[in-house]
């Protein structure tokens, strides 16, 4: 048993804490494809607009977006005070819900994040110039990677565990989802295009960024191609970034949560259903969907579950009853 | 101008190991040290919120690295001092809100918790468990001489500080371990055992089985929020907000994510007014709506109860002697300050003409805000005071400036004297504990009386030894 805002700030730590790694390795897209040679003749795909359009900034930037270039995209990803998804505000409420429930998670977990975001308060865009932009999004990396570091090696595996483990696999699933995109967003299928050096390391650059491009060649064995790529990041449940493994350990989460308070909720069987939906397809099921389309479902379908989730343990706030002895007055 | 450790020359007595360790570190070192406690504090969060001051809105209290020490003696006379108010106190409060058989015998003016906007009239006729009113009282203490302690202050709401009291002891004996291997020093980390049997004890009528308490605290924003979650964590019961809580059918539950959990005691660091928005302020979205009702009728016990604050304004506080008489036929172990009361005539006239000596306070004012140090203060504040006291009299009261005591203190330049106070915690239950310790505040500026952490206070470390 626990308080069900303390279960919500939980599930928040860890969706983001993901969120401000996932931005990170967004921008990384961005940056590795930008650096790749241009074919003369061509209008230039613009990586930075692609990754803002990915990471839900359209309503941000209005039609500046396809005009936006390094710098206005990485203020907005990572500094915007606006940008509710931006890494610092990302670390700032991570942050805040562990204040606000100082004690649910272990002190290492506190001090990492205590120390992530005293870090963050004092950078500022002008670290992100140049060649400043790889080491911040080492940092952030790093950051985060020392939080998963300080949960896995001293939270208790109780329902406070599970339900971080919740926010962090939701999160994958979403960011995962939007890393692939992005490639759908930079470059609308062109037959040309297809197996064209151009496309090949864009490809790259997006395995490169969900630090899969090792596992992937030793996995597969193979050349990075399209069909490769969405195969791996999609279905490959041994690799801890693809949709497969999140939601997998969706499953687990919540299977843990089940054995702990010795019942379950609704939404145990959505997850279910969300794993085993996903375990029966193929990529040739998913190219012949459309990539894209696909993706939106994964992404709506993820949202719905998160929201079911909120529901179940009662994070969304409850409607007062009324003192039922006042009424009868 | 008493110095709690130099007697001129000599170092009085429970000093001897500080004094000694004072001598035999270099100050640097000291420097070095008080920052990495600075460090520690910031990574731990032990930090003292102010928003909307601008600057950084999580701040560090100072924390000075010289202990203050009781002798076994001194500590004594402190412990009956703050049990014997505890109790007159509560006594107190329970005829306030009941029969005022202290105003019919003339020894207090009734009209002096009328008036009173602490005075809550839903209390009235009410009796909580164990009678018990104020069960965390905070007694601020001052001393000016080897055998002279004041009370300057009651605290009767909900006094705040007692996690530096933990916090200050726990970082001093892992800077300096060597400083505490004779065993001299008593611990003082039973403060949230004492405070979870405190609770259990005054259990509403209507629990059933093992009361269940939570700590209510108005949010993460507060200044003091670092308390509020350590002192949940300690005991080991949850940290709630208001909106975790709910009323239904006179018992009062929390939302967990296995459904409803029943909650029996409620250690509240909110506010009377905010309590409940169906009888305090409608606005209030700190509290829980019907929680009055549900505490009135025995299903939850609020503490310290609401009300409370009728007995710690400084018109009360001018009685406590005759408070302390008249409940228990008993002198006061620890006296008040002389204090004039502006409401009199004579007492204001004669405050008026001393205004350059006297301290005066708001009746209803805390945390140091709008006071005036007479001896410090320019012609134009002195003015300006005295047309605020003669415009309204009754709010006001005037007070002798006590030259409190100084104590060894790292400062930039070496160790040098700073004015410090006291408070010690008392818990009031079945029966009435007290740790043996509390919190020292000091004044970090040079000749300063003013210790209040929200006018840049610091803390030290309190010893109290075991003989």
């Amino acid at each position: 048993m626990m308080l069900s805002r303390v279960a919500e700030s939980l599930f928040w730590i860890g969706r983001y804490i993901e969120r401000a790694e996932n931005v990170a390795r967004l921008a990384d897209v961005a940056r590795r494809m930008s650096a790749l040679p241009r074919e003369v003749g061509r209008p230039l795909s613009n990586e930075w607009s692609s990754v803002l359009i990915a990471a839900g900034a359209r309503d941000v930037f209005g039609p500046e977006i396809e005009r936006a270039d390094a710098g206005s995209a990485v203020d907005h990803l990572f500094f915007d005070p606006q940008n509710p998804s931006s890494v610092i505000n990302s670390v700032t409420y991570a942050r805040e819900n562990a204040r606000a429930m100082r004690f649910a998670l272990t002190r290492d977990c506190w001090e990492t994040l205590n120390g992530f975001w005293s870090e963050a308060r004092q950078k500022t865009p002008a670290d992100a110039r140049g060649s400043g932009l790889p080491d911040l999004i080492d940092w952030v990396k790093a950051q985060s990677a020392q939080f998963r570091g300080a949960f896995y090696g001293t939270m208790v595996r109780d329902d406070a565990f599970a339900f971080v483990r919740l926010g962090m696999a939701i999160e994958r699933i979403d960011s995962t989802a939007r890393l692939l995109d992005v490639k759908y967003h930079v470059l609308l299928p062109k037959t040309e295009d297809v197996g064209s050096s151009a496309d090949h390391y864009q490809w790259l650059s997006l395995l490169q960024a969900a630090a899969a491009h090792r596992a992937y060649t030793a996995m597969r064995e193979a050349d990075v191609s399209a069909y490769g790529v969405a195969e791996f990041l999609i279905l490959e449940g041994r690799f801890p970034r693809s949709i497969q493994f999140n939601v997998n350990a969706l499953e687990a989460a919540v299977g843990d949560i089940e054995a702990y308070y010795g019942s379950q909720t609704p939404c145990h069987q959505v997850v279910r259903t969300f794993a085993s939906d996903l375990r029966a397809l193929s990529v040739d099921a998913i190219i012949a969907q459309g990539l894209h389309e696909f993706l939106t479902e994964v992404v709506e379908r993820n949202y719905d579950l998160a929201n079911r989730l909120s529901r179940s343990y009662g994070f969304l706030p409850v409607a007062d009853d009324p003192d039922p002895s006042e009424k009868a007055q | 101008m008493f110095d709690e450790m130099q007697d001129g020359d000599d170092v009085r007595a429970g000093y001897g190991d500080v004094a000694r360790w004072l001598k035999s570190v270099d100050v640097d070192e000291l420097h070095r040290r008080q920052k990495e406690a600075e460090a520690i504090f910031r990574r731990i969060g032990i930090t003292f919120a102010v928003y909307g001051e601008g600057g950084d809105p999580e701040r560090l209290i100072p924390f000075d690295l010289v202990p203050r020490v009781f002798t076994a003696a001194e500590w004594d006379r402190i412990d009956r001092g703050v049990k014997q108010r505890a109790r007159a106190l509560n006594l107190f409060i329970h005829d306030v809100y009941n029969k005022g058989e202290i105003f019919d015998a003339g020894v207090l003016p009734r009209d002096i918790v009328a008036g009173n906007d602490a005075f809550l009239p839903e209390m009235k006729g009410f009796t909580p468990p164990e009678s018990v009113y104020t069960h965390v009282v905070g007694i601020d203490i001052v001393r000016t001489g080897p055998d002279d302690f004041y009370v300057l202050e009651d605290n009767c709401r909900t006094p705040s500080g007692v996690s530096y009291v933990l916090e200050n002891r726990s970082i001093m004996t892992r800077l300096f371990p060597e400083l505490f291997e004779d065993g001299q020093v008593r611990p003082v980390d039973g403060y949230p055992d004492l405070l979870r049997h405190t609770l259990v004890e005054v259990a509403p009528p209507k629990c059933e089985g093992k009361p269940r308490c939570v700590v209510l605290t108005p949010g993460h924003y507060n200044s003091a929020y670092y308390e509020h979650s350590f002192i949940a964590e300690e005991m080991g019961v949850q940290l709630v907000v208001g909106s975790d809580l709910f009323v239904e059918d006179g018992l009062v539950y929390m939302r967990t994510t296995t459904g409803p959990v029943r909650v029996d005691v409620i250690y509240r660091r909110i506010d009377d007014a905010f309590l409940d928005p169906k009888t305090f302020r409608p606005d209030s979205t700190l509290g829980v709506a019907g929680l009055m009702k549900a505490y009135l009728t025995g299903g939850v016990t609020i503490v310290n109860a609401p009300g409370t604050g009728v007995s710690d304004d400084k018109a009360v506080y001018c009685y406590m002697p005759e408070i302390i008489k008249f409940y228990l036929g008993e002198d006061p172990v620890l006296p008040n300050v002389d204090t004039y009361r502006c409401s009199d005539a004579d007492h204001l006239a004669y405050a008026l003409d001393h205004m350059d000596e006297l301290v005066f306070k708001e009746v209803h004012g805390s945390g140091g805000y709008g006071m005036l140090i007479g001896p410090s203060a320019t012609k134009d504040e002195i003015a300006e005071y005295r047309a605020r006291v003669l415009e309204n009299p009754r709010d006001f009261v005037a007070q002798p400036t006590l030259s409190l005591s100084t104590c060894p203190t790292l400062v930039e330049s070496g160790i040098a004297p700073r004015h410090i106070d006291f408070r010690p915690f008392a818990l009031v239950g079945k029966k009435i504990r007290l740790t043996p310790g509390g919190l020292t505040r000091v004044a970090m500026r040079e000749g300063s009386l003013v210790v209040n952490s929200s006018q840049g206070g610091g803390v030290k470390d309190t010893w109290v030894l075991r003989s």
